[in-house]
């Protein structure tokens, strides 16, 4: 990631460079211009939370769970993919929370229960590696915040006692 | 040549606890065979 906004910092520069010596009477001596270039867009996940909670053994799934919001905060007309991956315990299908070696299988959706994956930012951003066979999303930047509502369905019935824990992360990309 | 952008988040954790023991054949809830369950008539 470090590589890529090295990158672009790199490409202003000389861009910025070109410009001057564009200009017909001019000094000609290089130019060092101190440019600050902001993230294009911006990905904010601190108000997420699968925090399933508490239960005894047997108790029925949980579905709609009801997950916070990701915060995404792209420049304006902005298109861009943003998805989840697949976690630390992908299994091809479903993500999963684990207490070895056991797992409770777990969504992530919008609130109109589309699944939400990585499926498709390796299209933006040849450097990611999709990690799920789940869709992502996309949307286009307004120069404010969207907040992006979602929900978590988790498997729970048939879990041995135990604590399950996983961490997925969220991804924006664009071109 | 087109080139990429692309910016990672921090993550979330999935958390869920599941209390008791689950159990098999003859038992209880703590994990003990309750051996009056247990007895089989013949």
């Amino acid at each position: 990631m470090n590589q890529v906004k090295t990158f672009v910092v790199g490409s202003t520069i000389a861009l910025s460079m070109a410009s001057f010596s564009s200009f017909a009477g001019t000094n000609d001596d290089p130019a060092f211009p101190d440019v600050t270039i902001a993230d294009t867009c911006t990905i904010d996940a601190m108000g997420v939370t699968f925090a399933f909670g508490t239960f005894p053994v047997g108790s029925a799934d949980i579905t709609d769970m009801v997950a916070g919001s990701v915060a995404i905060n792209c420049v304006a007309a902005t298109a861009y993919t943003w998805g989840v991956d697949g976690g630390s315990n992908w299994d091809g299908a479903s993500r999963n929370m684990s207490n070895v070696p056991d797992l409770i299988a777990y969504t992530v959706e919008l609130t109109d229960g589309t699944p939400v994956g990585d499926l498709g930012i390796n299209a933006v951003d040849a450097s990611y590696t999709d990690t799920t066979t789940i869709a992502a999303q996309t949307g286009v930047g307004t120069g404010a915040i969207q907040s992006i509502n979602l929900q978590a369905d988790a498997a729970i019935s048939t879990a041995p006692g135990g604590y399950y824990i996983d961490m997925v992360t969220f991804t924006v990309a664009w071109p | 040549m087109r080139s990429y952008f692309i910016l990672l988040s921090n993550s979330a954790f999935a958390t869920c606890t599941i209390e008791g023991t689950t159990t098999t054949g003859f038992g209880n809830s703590n994990g003990s065979v309750d051996l009056a369950s247990s007895e089989v008539a013949v």
